[in-house]
């Protein structure tokens, strides 16, 4: 394996802290000054103008924090550690959210209505959200970065619906769109579209992209979403019109009246002019709408339930971790067939969930080197699907060597390939060894080799089992 | 944290090993794994236990690996009457100076083999072991270190019971590897046989390394990568040997310790500079079944601490992908 010639940074991702202590404190100082520093340029605003930031004023937040983010990071750029200081972040994230809730309600009395629990659900959901995209190696200028993100998109979202005159009553639908497509184009930009192997140059430009389409595609949602909204996008295609009737009138005095009468602007109406109080259903029709809104109440249902199954797998996770710790019980009994059963189908549910998030690109935010560990193991996974599918299943005690011997015997012909994808899998697995791009898309190339020979292999059995049997 | 081995390194101990093992070949016929698990002791800093019957060559073994070494050698016969101070060394008069001086004993060398260990008395065993675990000697209120690289091979019959007095279980567990050197097979005693027809192979055998050699590879074994997910099998193993019911008493954490550098020493052996699983479930059997007790009940239905081994090899799953 003297192929394999990069080697990773450290044993498992972490700098040494110099004191958990310290680096707790640290980490709280920084929550607790960025969160400080939102409020005071929120209360500063709204006490020198007298109401609350509009949109452009509230777009300086972003490159604000992303500088912010920057000062973090060179002042400290030790990793912080985990559990604590992603509890009190979750837990200030929660006072920042219901500070800016108060903030956009101020003035306005606040019913306990369903109206601003979904608000704060909306806000809660994008922590687990967030959290999900670092959470392999939490870095604590990375948890800032998601809860500013998920402050500027509420944020954001509330005070577009403002704008755009969109009543309370449908901006928690416009605030979930845009949250749920913010989160979305995030973590498409953290973790790429093609599997997650882009190198780290191109993280800043799919960010940007990612930022752009936040704002896109959160406000195409949230206008198909809410028919206020959809009133004010007609207002304006109204306003538009006008605009083009006004500019087509001027043109048509410079030419003279041929057929009596004098010129007084064009000699027709645009539709929705003569009307102030048009519908949207003018502008769409109402089935339609319908079935918008129905599939944002499945899409938002959907996002609700990976989110409580992440939270689930999380915990799940974290107590194993705990009773590990505590010495109680470390090793997996024999399992019964049940278990077996449970454990395969809580796993396969799991996979397909995994699945799924990543072709939406949920992931985390991983180096160029965990990024290409990731593919060899997915390659190295789909092996062992493939290999299961085709009735030889690996058992759990064996070894990725025992199993390839397993395999090479049953498949000798597929010898070069199955080598290749084990040996692979295990200079990653096991050794702080990275492959380069080549070496993976030879991987890559291997493992397609493999399906179309075997393909092809049962394409010639099969013929000659016809033949023979004519 | 220090800097892992590098490939070219591992490449190394391999070339080194395989010279080692060359040798060894060129003595003893079809005992390579045996040889290669006393040089990966010698690597990882451990002691090796060989329990068999008497001819089957573990003298030979252990002055061919001293050969191979140009390690000192020394041998120890161990009889009931063997005490401590024949073992360690004694302090003589010197009449001509007025002086006491140290006179040392066979363990003051680079490879010991202790021959019938379980003939010594429960006093000589307990010096030798302690010089063992300690690696120095302490006569007349006089320490001494031992000289390093130290390897001790002890032999013990697993037949005859008389006369003998069986290590006890602590006393086990200092051991690293034990060791069964087993019944050549008919071609291998053929070949044997047409060896040592003209001559002791032993005799003209040249050395494959040096001591020093071995003291630095041994510093560089201990660098070689176990990766989280390796160090959490050994432990899940090792912890399943303690929870398994036949099994009275499992291993210690000096076994987890002794199983971590066996393998990274047999890692690097074998030229690489990590661990896989298969390098664990390799000397598992030999770092861990001299550790345990088993039960009463279990040994009288045949049950030996090797196939609780296996099975606890079967049990605990790898950590491979699902």
């Amino acid at each position: 394996m003297s192929e394999h010639r990069t080697t990773r940074g450290s044993e498992d991702g972490t700098m040494a802290p110099s004191g958990r202590g310290r680096e707790l404190f640290l980490l709280l100082l920084l929550v607790a000054g960025e969160l400080a520093w939102i409020c005071l340029l929120l209360t500063t605003v709204v006490r020198a103008v007298g109401r609350m930031p509009n949109l452009p004023s509230l777009s300086l937040l972003l490159p604000a924090s992303a500088v912010l983010n920057f000062i973090c990071r060179r002042w400290h750029p030790s990793r912080a550690p985990l559990l604590l200081p992603r509890a009190a972040a979750i837990a200030l994230y929660f006072v920042a959210v219901t500070i800016v809730v108060v903030l956009y309600f101020r003035g306005e009395v606040l019913p306990l209505g369903v109206e601003h629990a979904a608000v704060l659900v909306c806000a809660l959901a994008l922590w687990p959200l967030g959290a999900r995209l670092g959470w392999g190696s939490l870095r604590h200028e990375r948890v800032l970065g998601e809860f500013q993100f998920g402050l500027v998109a509420l944020l954001t979202t509330l005070l577009a619906g403002r704008a755009l005159g969109v009543s309370t009553g449908h901006q928690t639908t416009a605030g979930l769109a845009f949250v749920a497509v913010g989160v979305l184009a995030l973590s498409v930009s953290r973790t790429g579209t093609t599997g997650g192997r882009q190198p780290r140059s191109s993280y800043w430009a799919m960010t940007a992209t990612a930022l752009a389409a936040v704002f896109a595609v959160g406000l195409l949602i949230a206008t198909l979403a809410t028919p206020d909204a959809l009133v004010a996008v007609g207002r304006a295609f109204t306003w538009l019109w006008h605009q083009i009737e006004h500019v087509l009138a001027v043109v048509a005095r410079w030419f003279p009246e041929k057929s009596g009468g004098a010129a007084s602007g064009p000699g027709w109406t645009a539709p929705g002019t003569s009307n102030e109080n048009f519908q949207s259903s003018d502008i769409l029709p109402e089935s339609f709408l319908r079935v918008f809104r129905i599939g944002f109440a499945f899409f938002v249902g959907a996002l609700a339930l990976v989110v409580v199954w992440i939270l689930t797998v999380r915990a799940v996770e974290w107590a194993r971790r705990q009773a590990s710790h505590l010495a109680t019980v470390g090793v997996e009994r024999l399992s019964t067939n049940r278990d077996r059963r449970a454990y395969s189908w809580v796993h396969q549910m799991r996979t397909h969930l995994a699945r799924l998030a990543a072709l939406l690109g949920f992931g985390k935010k991983e180096s160029f080197e965990q990024s290409q560990t990731a593919s060899v193991r997915s390659l190295y996974r789909k092996l062992l699907r493939w290999a299961a599918a085709n009735g030889a299943p690996k058992d759990r005690s064996q070894t990725p060597l025992e199993y390839h011997s397993v395999l090479t015997s049953r498949w000798p012909q597929l010898l070069p390939e199955i080598s290749a994808l084990t040996r692979a899998y295990m200079v990653v697995r096991y050794s702080r060894h990275v492959i380069d791009e080549n070496e993976l898309e030879e991987l890559e190339r291997a493992w397609t080799n493999l399906r179309s020979r075997k393909r092809h292999r049962a394409a010639e059995a099969e013929a000659q089992n016809g033949g023979s049997c004519n | 944290m220090e800097e892992a081995v590098t490939e070219p390194v591992a490449e190394r101990v391999r070339q080194t090993a395989e010279a080692f093992l060359a040798n060894v070949d060129r003595v003893l016929v079809g005992k390579r794994m045996v040889a290669e698990l006393v040089l990966v002791a010698l690597l990882a800093e451990g002691h090796v236990l060989i329990e068999d019957v008497p001819g089957l060559g573990k003298t030979l073994l252990a002055k061919t690996v001293a050969r191979s070494l140009a390690c000192e050698f020394r041998r120890i016969q161990c009889t009931p009457d063997l005490l401590p101070s024949d073992v360690t060394g004694v302090q003589v008069f010197d009449q001509s100076s007025g002086t006491f001086s140290f006179r040392p004993g066979p363990l003051m060398a680079n490879i010991v083999l202790v021959d019938e260990i379980n003939r010594a008395t429960p006093r000589t065993q307990s010096a030798l072991l302690e010089a063992m675990q300690e690696r120095q000697v302490t006569v007349d209120s006089e320490t001494m270190a031992l000289p390093k690289p130290f390897l001790v091979i002890a032999t013990q019959n697993p037949i005859e019971f008389e006369g003998t007095f069986p290590l006890p279980e602590a006393q086990l567990d200092r051991f690293l590897f034990r060791l069964r050197v087993g019944y050549p097979a008919q071609e291998e005693e053929e070949e044997m046989l047409s060896r040592f027809r003209e001559h002791d192979p032993l005799e003209n055998l040249a050395y494959a390394t040096t001591a020093q050699q071995a003291l630095e590879l041994q510093g560089l074994c201990r660098r070689v990568y176990v990766a989280p997910a390796v160090r959490n099998y050994m432990v899940a193993l090792v912890r399943a040997t303690r929870e398994h019911p036949d099994v009275k008493l499992g291993a210690s954490p000096r076994a987890t310790l002794g199983l971590q550098q066996a393998v990274q020493a047999l890692a690097a052996v074998r030229g690489r500079d990590f661990v896989l699983p298969d390098d664990v479930k390799y000397v598992a059997p030999a770092t861990l079944a001299h550790r345990m007790v088993i039960k009463t009940e279990a040994r009288l239905r045949g049950r030996t601490a090797e196939e609780i081994i296996s099975e606890v090899l079967r049990m605990v799953p790898v950590p491979v992908e699902d």
